[in-house]
């Protein structure tokens, strides 16, 4: 069988994603076996070229970046969102928050010279076949979708939140505890890592398809989370979608 | 081929360092030399997004400022806002504070030795295209980099962006018993790592490339220092070897500037001098904390403390990357995981909270204005914002060498060095645009 041509691109994020590529690389090295890696800058070949598979990391900051993901789109066959950056824009979405005066405020009046955007996700700026969520990515979910394609194999997605795994694995209800947890919102599929440490679910995986908004609306209702807390936590799992 | 003046070249993309930025030289009509480091990375504006969130959610905020370093940035916002808050953390936590930034650091280097600068020692374009020999042993240090992320990952719940990781202290720890259990590998990784020090020391003796890349010069350097170990977490901030600040008052020795040819700020010290921090800073200040298994190393790449030779900073990171395994080791030895959170309560005065850690790169500041739980004023001094300055007068130290005054005499070699030079810094451009991500 061909080696699928694999090329890793690197768009505006905290390159997270890479690290995680290079455990998927060093746990599963049969990837190796079925995927010839054309382009990865972190592994030393830059450059956008032609491949089969594009996994492309965080988000359109920069006008840069958006030309680059043309270019990515073009020369590859399938795109994948690779990351909740560049699938959901997580974090980056708090940017769209900001206003001049704060980017002035943090460089002293001297704006450089890079012209920026209005950020957005790899997912609204051109047609993305498939994603990985996380933030990020696990590699055995990395390694489960690269295989499927390999294999011609349907993708698919968890429809249950990560609200449905906590209450699997008996993990007490940090909202119930006044925490601000976006489980009951999240797309499942994590095994709840968060939660399992004490630590709310931040939504990194973006939203579920059987999301519990009932649940959801009525815990934040009871435990009176200060509504600038839920807007900016709101804002990283959908602020991608406003205009 | 007579004088030429009035010439500019530029690298627009350095391949294998972690971000986006690119070299611009440019040679006046009166030969001076002109060296921009630029950073393209998009601007992410983390200080100001940061401004009205909980304290609680900063450190985990903050570790997205970069997918290499996070858990320095976790920590260091972490002691910040303990300061801020006055928190009287006990011992246990504050160890595994150090703990983590230990751990971090390994990891991290390892990425830039394997996969960033061992390329150019070998003289291969990517590790994949390594000669079977040194592949075989690189294979070798990618599996200690996997065994220290599996410990991260036991310690925080994840090996890039930890989940448990709070002002106070954590959500949750693990027991001892769950770390203990990699301590045989941890020991074996020492001694794989003195032996293949060997190998490095010989190809370097080989192919010249730590005389070629020479920079002849003084420099000033920065780092953490305390009296009693190898720091990166406790001591106060020493130049030249000489302990000189507490967290609170470095942003008086030092200035910020921004430019406008580059997304990463710039920072210099009081009196207008670049300064270098990171590997090489650290061991210059404090090689006399270095376990014996990292002498034995120092010894066998033959560096010698001070260095001002910026190609002599991987030297020091692998160096490191011994002692770290070897004070891991103990660290893990002494680890309680009880009590894992103190008490604490937040007043309704505002607070000013500053946290100076040791990053991977160099010295690494957070600084926070507080009113009750709620961020209102964020500025992070990243490693790299503070290197650049001294990175572009290294850059313009060695044209000036390489071309001996006549810069006609530019080769494309001289460029591929210049990537090198660079890449020997390991420049962080995600963190250097924190505001974005330098």
């Amino acid at each position: 069988m061909r080696k699928l041509k694999l090329a890793h691109y690197i768009l505006t994020g905290c390159e997270g994603c890479s690290s995680s590529l290079i455990d998927l690389l060093v746990n599963y090295p049969d990837i190796l076996e079925h995927f010839e890696i054309v382009s990865s800058r972190i592994i030393g070949y830059t450059g956008i070229v032609e491949a089969d598979i594009a996994l492309v990391e965080g988000s359109i900051i920069t006008q840069h970046d958006l030309e680059r993901a043309r270019e990515i789109r073009e020369n590859s066959r399938i795109v994948i969102a690779y990351g909740s950056c560049s699938y959901i824009l997580f974090i980056n979405s708090l940017k769209r928050l900001v206003n001049d005066m704060d980017l002035k405020h943090v460089y002293k009046n001297i704006i450089p010279a890079e012209p920026h955007i209005e950020p957005k996700s790899l997912t609204r700026a051109i047609k993305v076949d498939y994603f990985i969520p996380g933030c990020p990515p696990d590699p055995k979910e990395t390694y489960k979708i690269l295989t499927s394609i390999l294999l011609g194999k349907r993708i698919r997605y968890p429809d249950k939140p990560v609200c449905y795994e906590c209450r699997q694995k008996n993990i007490p209800c940090l909202l119930k505890e006044g925490k601000l947890c976006l489980g009951p919102i999240t797309m499942g599929g994590c095994g709840a890592k968060c939660p399992l440490y004490s630590s709310p679910c931040w939504g990194c995986r973006g939203p579920a398809t059987e999301a519990d908004t009932c649940i959801f609306e009525k815990a934040i209702k009871e435990v009176k989370i200060d509504p600038m807390l839920l807007y900016k936590k709101l804002q990283m799992l959908f602020g991608d979608l406003r205009d | 081929m007579g004088v030429v003046f009035n010439m500019r070249f530029s690298i627009e993309e350095i391949p294998r360092i972690e971000g986006h930025g690119g070299v611009e030289v440019h040679i006046t009509d009166d030969g001076d030399v002109k060296v921009l480091f630029k950073v393209t990375e998009g601007i992410r504006l983390f200080e100001s997004f940061i401004k009205g969130s909980d304290v609680s959610e900063i450190p985990l905020l903050t570790s997205r400022i970069c997918g290499l370093c996070g858990v320095a940035h976790t920590i260091a916002s972490a002691k910040a806002l303990s300061n801020a808050l006055e928190i009287d953390l006990p011992d246990n936590i504050i160890m595994i504070r150090r703990l983590l930034l230990e751990l971090n650091t390994i990891d991290s280097h390892l990425i830039h030795i394997i996969f960033l600068s061992l390329p150019d020692i070998v003289g291969s374009r990517s590790f994949l295209e390594f000669p079977p020999i040194i592949k075989q042993h690189v294979l070798e240090l990618i599996r200690i980099r996997d065994l220290v992320r599996r410990i991260i990952k036991v310690l925080i719940g994840n090996s890039v962006h930890g989940r448990n990781i709070v002002p106070w202290g954590f959500t949750w720890l693990p027991s001892r018993k769950e770390l203990e259990h990699y301590n045989e590998q941890l020991e074996k990784s020492i001694d794989y790592m003195v032996n293949f020090a060997h190998i490095i020391s010989e190809v370097m003796e080989e192919n010249g490339i730590r005389s070629k890349l020479y920079i002849d010069r003084k420099a000033n350097y920065m780092s953490l220092y305390n009296e009693k170990h190898y720091p990166l977490y406790h001591g106060l901030i020493a130049l030249n070897n000489e302990p000189l600040f507490n967290e609170e008052d470095l942003t008086k020795g030092i200035k910020e500037i921004s430019v406008s040819y580059s997304t990463a700020k710039k920072t210099l010290l009081f009196n207008n001098e670049p300064y270098f921090v990171g590997a090489l800073a650290r061991l210059n200040n404090n090689s006399g904390f270095l376990v014996k298994e990292a002498l034995e190393v120092m010894n066998i790449l033959n560096l010698k403390s001070p260095s001002y030779n910026p190609f002599d900073n991987i030297l020091a990171q692998y160096i490191e990357t011994i002692h770290f395994l070897v004070s891991t080791l103990e660290l893990i030895n002494e680890y309680e995981s009880r009590p894992y959170s103190v008490e604490y309560k937040i007043g309704n005065n505002v607070k000013h909270g500053a946290g100076v850690v040791e990053a991977p790169r160099g010295i690494l500041i957070h600084e926070y204005i507080i009113e009750k739980d709620r961020i209102k004023y964020a500025n992070i001094i990243t490693p790299t914002a503070q290197f650049i300055s001294d990175l572009e007068e290294s850059i313009k130290i060695y044209i000036k060498k390489v071309t001996n005054g006549n810069l006609g005499l530019m080769e494309h070699r001289t460029l591929q060095d210049i990537e090198i030079i660079v890449r020997s810094y390991d420049p962080c451009l995600s963190c250097s645009v924190h505001y974005i991500n330098i």
